[in-house]
Formats: structure tokens, sequence, C-alpha cells
């Protein structure tokens, strides 16, 4: 369990904000940090991280204390068994993606673990690639691995995906999954997209002005659980066409395109890009086996 | 599995056949607050007002405004419970002689009933 309880003063672009934080996290879980830019997300997650220390509170991982302003306790960055992930990818650009790995050995740690992440992360090919030749989705598989060379137990993902393009974050966002389970992590996103969210995150955060404002399980939280239907999945709104007196509505779920139809009245509510719930009753589908 | 009677704010009455029960979705409970959602393709028109048939929603409406396609027709209803819309076949448009200002009685079948507490 991860146990935060933090008070900081930050300056932001707009002015003075006191961060003022209670958060609990479970240990296995993934969870995500939702809310505006500026609310905290970013400075809570360099606080756990030892990247930013904290005004006053404390860090509690499991039976550790991480950071303690009481009792003069603050781990290094090192000491903390965190993997951060940044949007920008943050690689080295003179090393290589071996080099990028390695460099984040500790001092007399078994090597093994970066043969094992390269192979995991379907890296061994482009082992002597400088990331400058990477596209944005295998820069964003080297900082993962990288993130997960000193066997951390905290994943801390930054809008790790926010950069790519669509088919590139869906195929990344079920990477994200199984790094999550095979290492056993407490993953800790920061994302805006509803649909990632909900895919990936066990439970969510609302952090406003430096503290949380609401939590609850992801599906709960977007108020995706607030009706009867039972066929229901939630996506992006890929295409609008009207035909004839309606609109059909082309929504990428997972890797699946469907299409709905839907009243003029609402597809004038609905554009391009935005995040959907798309729902029928239990009794509706047909099920035939394949 | 739970037949469910949501009495509108009008004083209709709709039915719901939902997976749920009581002991699943805490929300199923008498007196509760729920909204109801049905989506347009499944709303029927009739203009006959008794009718031996397996549709248990049944409302009077008046068609209001009725915009033709080649295929379907989306029809605007006044109702007791509010402003529905139907879309329908323009074949049975026209078949029924449907224009604006017709009564008629609109046809839900109750698995058709979405509930949003």
């Amino acid at each position: 369990m991860i146990r935060l309880n933090l008070k900081k003063t930050l300056q932001s672009a707009g002015g003075k904000m006191v961060l003022d934080l209670q958060l609990t996290i479970e240990k296995g879980e993934f969870v995500t940090l939702f809310g505006e830019s500026g609310a905290g997300k970013t400075s809570t997650l360099r606080m756990l991280s030892g990247l930013l220390r904290p005004d006053s509170g404390t860090i509690e991982v499991g039976e550790a204390t991480w950071f303690s302003s009481q009792e003069n306790i603050d781990l290094k960055p090192q000491q903390r068994k965190v993997g951060y992930v940044f949007q920008d990818y943050a690689l080295f650009p003179n090393m290589n993606v071996r080099q990028n790995l390695e460099y984040a050995l500790q001092k007399n740690q078994d090597r093994a673990i970066i043969e094992e992440l390269l192979e995991f992360a379907e890296l061994v090919e482009l082992q002597q690639r400088k990331p400058e030749t990477l596209s944005g989705g295998q820069k964003q598989r080297v900082a993962l691995a990288r993130a997960l060379v000193q066997r951390p137990e905290i994943l801390i993902l930054d809008e790790p995906l926010s950069a790519l393009d669509l088919k590139m974050r869906i195929k990344l966002q079920e990477y994200l999954l199984k790094v999550h389970k095979k290492y056993k992590l407490t993953t800790i996103l920061v994302s805006h997209d509803i649909a990632e969210i909900v895919k990936l995150s066990d439970s969510v955060f609302e952090l406003q002005n430096g503290s949380v404002v609401k939590k609850g399980t992801a599906t709960d939280f977007f108020g995706l659980n607030k009706t009867s239907a039972k066929f229901r999945f939630s996506g992006e709104v890929l295409k609008i066409q009207k035909e004839d007196v309606l609109y059909v509505i082309s929504v990428l779920i997972g890797n699946d395109i469907i299409r709905v139809v839907s009243d003029p009245k609402e597809a004038e509510l609905l554009k391009v890009g935005d995040q959907v719930l798309v729902a029928s009753k239990a009794f509706n589908p047909i099920i035939q086996k394949i | 599995m739970s037949i469910v009677f949501v009495t509108m704010d009008s004083g209709e009455e709709l039915m719901s056949v939902v997976i749920d029960t009581p002991e699943s979705a805490p929300y199923l409970k008498s007196g509760n607050k729920v909204n109801v959602l049905f989506k347009e393709t499944e709303v029927a028109v009739s203009t006959q007002k008794e009718l031996n048939i397996s549709i248990e929603n049944r409302i009077a409406g008046n068609i209001t405004h009725i915009e033709v396609g080649v295929l379907l027709s989306r029809l605007i209803l006044e109702t007791r419970i509010g402003e529905v819309i139907a879309l329908i076949s323009t074949m049975s448009v026209r078949q029924m002689g449907l224009v604006e200002k017709t009564n008629v009685m609109i046809l839900v079948k109750l698995n058709e009933i979405i509930l949003a507490p």
C-alpha cells in the first residue's frame, strides 16, 4: 500500500498553489490521476519519486517510510523503487537502445534483466539503434523498458502515450497492461484520455487545485455504470455521416470499429475525436459461435 | 431478472425488463427516481388505440412534425411524457397515411427500455 500525506506550496503559471493531498493506493493497483493541467498531478508524482521535496508530510510504501518531515527521513530517488516514464521519452540521444537500458543498472546488479527486458519489449533487433532512428512507439517502449531495469515496485506513467497516434496508442495500452501484470507493479498513470483510463485503470483520483476532489472505480468515475444497459463499451468517435433522416456514427472500440445509428439531435452534440459510451440492453445483441 | 414499473412524472406507467434484481442493483427500490431511455428506432407507431399485441408500453401522442426521407422518416411526437422521436420506414408513413396532427399510439417493447438511476 502507498500512503501519501503531502503539503507543498507550488509556484504555477496562475500564481501560488498549496498542494494538500491525502492519497492511498493499494499494492498491485493500476490507478489514474485525472485533472486539469496545473492541478498538481505531476508534482505529486515527482514527490513520490523523490524528485521534488514536500514541505511537510509523509510518504509510506508498504512498511517503509520514504519521506517524513517529522522524522527527518527523505530517501534519495535511487533508493526508492520507482520507475518513471515521461511523455517525451527522455532517452539519452548519444546512447543506443541497449546502452540506454544499461545506464539504468545499479552497481553490482545482475545484467540478465537487460536481456529479459529487450526481449519482452521486442527491442532485441533494435538494440544497436540510436533513439533518433526510432519511431515514437519504439522510443516509448525503450523508455518503459529502461524504467523497469531496477525492478521497481511502483511504475509512474506521466502521459506516456499522448504524443503517439491512435493505432500506436492502442497497441501500447495493451503493452502497459501486460507490463503491469507481469512485473506485479503498482502503476500510477496520468492521462486525459477517458477510453484509455477506463481500459487501463482500476481506480481514478481526480485532482483539483492540489487536492483529491473525487475518486472511484474507472467505470463509476465516468458515470459508465449509471445505466441498466449491460452491453456497454466506451470508445472514440471516428466519423459522423448523415444518411437519410439520421446519422451513422463510427466508433473505435478497442481494435474494432462499430457503427451506431443516431438521431440528428444527439449527433449534433458529437464531434470526431469525442469519447463516447455505446450501450444497449443485454436483451438485444445476438450471439453465435464462430 | 426483474420487471420494473416506472411511474412517469406525468402519471403514465412504463415497464422495463432488466437483468438486475434489487439485490444486484440497489437502485431498484420502490420510490427511487430513474431516467428512462429508449432508442428512436425502437418506437413503433399505431393509429389504432386498442391493439391485441405483445408490446407493453403504449403512450398516446400527436405528430407535430414529419421529416420524410427516402427510406426512413423521422416523426416528432408530443406526448404526456414529453417529446418522443420515432424513426420508422417511409413505407409505413405512406401506408398508414401519417401526416402532421395525426393522433397515434407509440409502442415500445419492455426489453427496449433502459433505466438510468
